[in-house]
């Protein structure tokens, strides 16, 4: 009887619940300390080092790293920094300063999007998950040279988090002339734009959608085309804030769109990749994945290159296809996993890395292969997810623009930086003949090379 | 471990989320509404269970009378007493873990959705990315992975997070889980175990109650539908039960005997095979009862669970 009891069924249930309520309890607003995005600043003489800019929390054993740095930071546990390494080309590279300092005990939250660098105004931009943006001197890491800003419309209300990365735009104002403006898209459904310089609003901003925005812009011609997770692609006029055109997906928009041959190619949560025409937002073409488009496409000029997060890379040409027939991929590989990060293209080919951790070199060359050509792997990161944007290790260029790439070291020719959110940065060669192996590999948590 | 896991996954939490972003879509894009679809299907596929625990514990309610007499006549005894119980058990065809059933079933349930709420409404895009592999590839007939990110407002809630309030859905946590309770407690006899039974009759609620102020609010609104269902069905099946000198019957019997002369008269016209005079009398007044339909029933079922 006592077996059956009621008590007994009680306190087995109350056992049962206990377990799973703290067994299962989130941390209800945490995790969310970011991807550890980096953005690379290239050096403007030969001999310069380039700059990494990556934005990673703070964690591993914080006692022996002040001991060793001579710091107190009991109270940096958690924090996100944002740190600039110096990279000389060789050897490891060297933290040039932190921001918030080290042992301040303050840090950013979080941060999802990549920062954005003016060499122009000597800044470097960052829109962390605690609503703010900050514009930190690239030489000192200070904002007292630079600015920060709670990004929102009430000043009585706290900001919402800031997911996309900031965007730079030069632009002819009609009150001040050229100037060079931020924009800052946030979950409030608002794009905010800022003048880079010292942080002040325009008088048009913001720019209001219907949904969060996660999807960073991008600027062509004084005009931002972006996404939103109200299901819309919009091309706003930076120079008085008037929507230009709105085009509706199927689903939330969260990915970079690609600016391209007239086209904004963007990705959708429903499942298609979109290419619409930049001057009035008419569809050119669709294609159909299957499951989200949630990095940035990239393409050589004549193949645009769209991971999805079904794990396949897409190779599509951007042409339209025949009326009435659904546009077909040229070839696609599969990287075993999903890929959220945007991939980059290097002279060998395109480089993908997978959430996993995973990185391959692929053939961008017309490939009879139905499964794209894998030119080799790339040494994946380990105890590590890789979600943002990788990052080339010279200056982009842009299709059909010439560029004199002779000053540049085959190093930063033939190689890629990733960061996978743990906050290890790692520059990968990418080099012909050679094994793709790591040139240095940074712990930016723990501010010491990887082992 | 990772097998485990692997099945957790596959045989809960995937199968849950589907379905939730399936009526979710259906719902008009409300998941306040798809939790209470949800809610109800989960209580549609476990009713067989939940009736057969009802019965249970009718029929464990049927044999109090025999059972104080069990303890009364082997007093002191305690392994008599267990073996005497478990004979009696066996001869009533009374399993001593058929009340487990419905509990077993629904506690992943509870913890799978209270994951499957986390990966759903929690809207950071590390959430989402994770989401993105759950989503079965083949559902193409409700278009589920446009859905995402879901609206998770509700009434006065965000169903990802707490209720803000902050105090309304735990109480009505502890509200609805206590009548739930009290309405499928059986009496007991041992004073002891009634101590017992009135203590966790309050400590779960409470506890829950406790517990809900930290959940996402969809976690308490699945839990206050469940019980709300859980009252009805109990309801139609026993009526009010225990609850009804709290809750009035709209119609009076004044005939029918309080619960403890019930019982007393019970104990005293146990037959030597076992069932007493109230049993047969009860029973054949349910049976010209039963065609008068479910508003007579609670007032039969009263009677059933305090003999």
């Amino acid at each position: 009887m006592r077996l059956i009891s009621f008590s007994r069924l009680a306190l087995l249930l109350s056992a049962f619940l206990a377990v799973g309520a703290i067994a299962c309890t989130p941390n209800l607003g945490g995790d969310n300390i970011g991807w550890a995005p980096l953005t690379v600043q290239f050096s403007a003489e030969p001999g310069d080092p380039v700059r990494v800019y990556v934005a990673s929390p703070m964690s591993g054993d914080l006692k022996d790293l002040g001991v060793r740095l001579g710091e107190d930071l009991g109270g940096d546990e958690g924090q996100v920094k944002i740190r600039a390494l110096e990279d000389f080309g060789s050897g490891i590279p060297r933290v040039a300063w932190t921001y918030p300092p080290l042992g301040s005990g303050a840090g950013l939250k979080g941060v999802f999007g990549s920062p954005a660098v003016s060499p122009s105004l000597n800044l470097v931009f960052v829109s962390a998950v605690d609503g703010y943006v900050y514009a930190v001197s690239t030489d000192t890491g200070s904002d007292a040279t630079g600015w920060k800003k709670a990004v929102r419309t009430d000043p009585a209300k706290e900001p919402q988090p800031l997911i996309s990365g900031p965007a730079l735009a030069d632009v002819i104002r009609s009150d001040t002339g050229p100037a060079t403006i931020l924009l800052v898209a946030s979950e409030d459904g608002n794009l905010y734009a800022y003048n880079a310089a010292d942080g002040v609003e325009l008088p048009w901003s913001p720019f209001v959608t219907g949904g969060k925005i996660w999807s960073t812009p991008a600027v062509l011609n004084s005009i931002a085309y972006f996404g939103s997770q109200d299901r819309h692609v919009y091309a706003v006029d930076l120079r008085n804030g008037e929507e230009l055109w709105r085009f509706e997906t199927g689903g939330a928009v969260v990915s970079d769109p690609l600016l391209f041959d007239g086209m904004v190619i963007v990705g959708a949560f429903d499942k298609k990749l979109y290419a619409l025409d930049a001057d009035d937002g008419g569809l050119e073409w669709e294609f159909q994945g299957s499951n989200w488009f949630w990095a940035g496409a990239v393409t050589d000029g004549e193949t645009i290159f769209a991971p999805s997060m079904d794990g396949n890379v897409y190779a599509l040409d951007s042409a339209a296809a025949s009326p009435g027939e659904p546009k077909e991929a040229l070839w696609r590989h599969n990287m075993g996993g999903p890929v959220a990060s945007t991939p980059v293209l290097v002279p060998l080919g395109l480089v993908v890395a997978a959430v996993d951790g995973r990185m391959r070199l692929l053939s961008t060359s017309p490939s009879s292969l139905q499964e794209g050509e894998v030119i080799s792997n790339l040494p994946s990161l380990e105890q590590s997810e890789i979600k943002s944007p990788l990052a080339v290790g010279a200056p982009p260029v842009s299709p059909g623009v010439g560029s004199n790439r002779t000053n540049l070291s085959v190093i930063q020719r033939y190689s890629v930086f990733v960061s996978g959110d743990n906050g290890v940065v790692r520059r990968i060669a990418v080099t012909e003949g050679q094994d793709k192996e790591t040139i240095w590999c940074y712990d930016t948590a723990k501010q010491e090379p990887c082992n | 471990m990772e097998f485990f896991f692997l099945l957790w996954n596959e045989v809960i939490i995937r199968p849950m989320l589907n379905t939730l972003m399936v009526l979710y879509v259906v719902c008009f894009s409300n998941m306040g509404l798809a939790i209470i679809a949800f809610t109800v299907l989960v209580r549609l596929v476990t009713l067989p269970l939940t009736l057969k625990q009802i019965r249970q514990m009718r029929r464990m309610s049927e044999l109090q009378p025999r059972m104080r007499e069990i303890q009364e006549r082997h007093s002191g005894d305690r392994a008599r007493i267990s073996q005497e119980t478990m004979r009696l058990y066996r001869e009533s065809g009374v399993s001593p873990v058929g009340c487990l059933g419905p509990l077993v079933v629904q506690l992943p349930i509870l913890i799978g959705l209270f994951r499957v709420l986390i990966q759903t409404l929690f809207t950071k895009p590390e959430d989402l990315v994770g989401l993105s592999q759950k989503l079965y590839a083949w559902i193409t007939f409700v278009p589920i992975h446009s859905a995402a990110p879901l609206n998770d407002r509700f009434l006065w809630l965000s169903l990802g997070e707490p209720d803000p309030s902050p105090i309304v859905f735990p109480l009505l946590v502890a509200a609805s889980t206590w009548v739930q309770q009290k309405m499928t407690m059986t009496p007991s006899p041992d004073p002891r175990q009634q101590s017992s039974q009135t203590m966790m009759l309050w400590m779960i609620p409470i506890f829950l109650g406790f517990f809900s102020l930290q959940w996402p609010s969809g976690l308490p609104l699945y839990w206050i539908v469940s019980n709300l269902i859980g009252v009805g069905v109990q309801y139609f099946i026993t009526g009010w039960g225990p609850l009804f000198p709290l809750i009035p019957r709209s119609t009076p019997a004044p005939t029918q005997p309080t619960q403890s002369a019930e019982r007393d008269a019970a104990s005293k016209e146990m037959d030597n095979d076992g069932s007493s005079r109230t049993n047969r009398q009860n029973r054949r007044r349910g049976r010209r009862a039963g065609a008068e339909g479910a508003r007579r029933r609670p007032q039969r079922g009263r009677g059933g669970n305090t003999k």
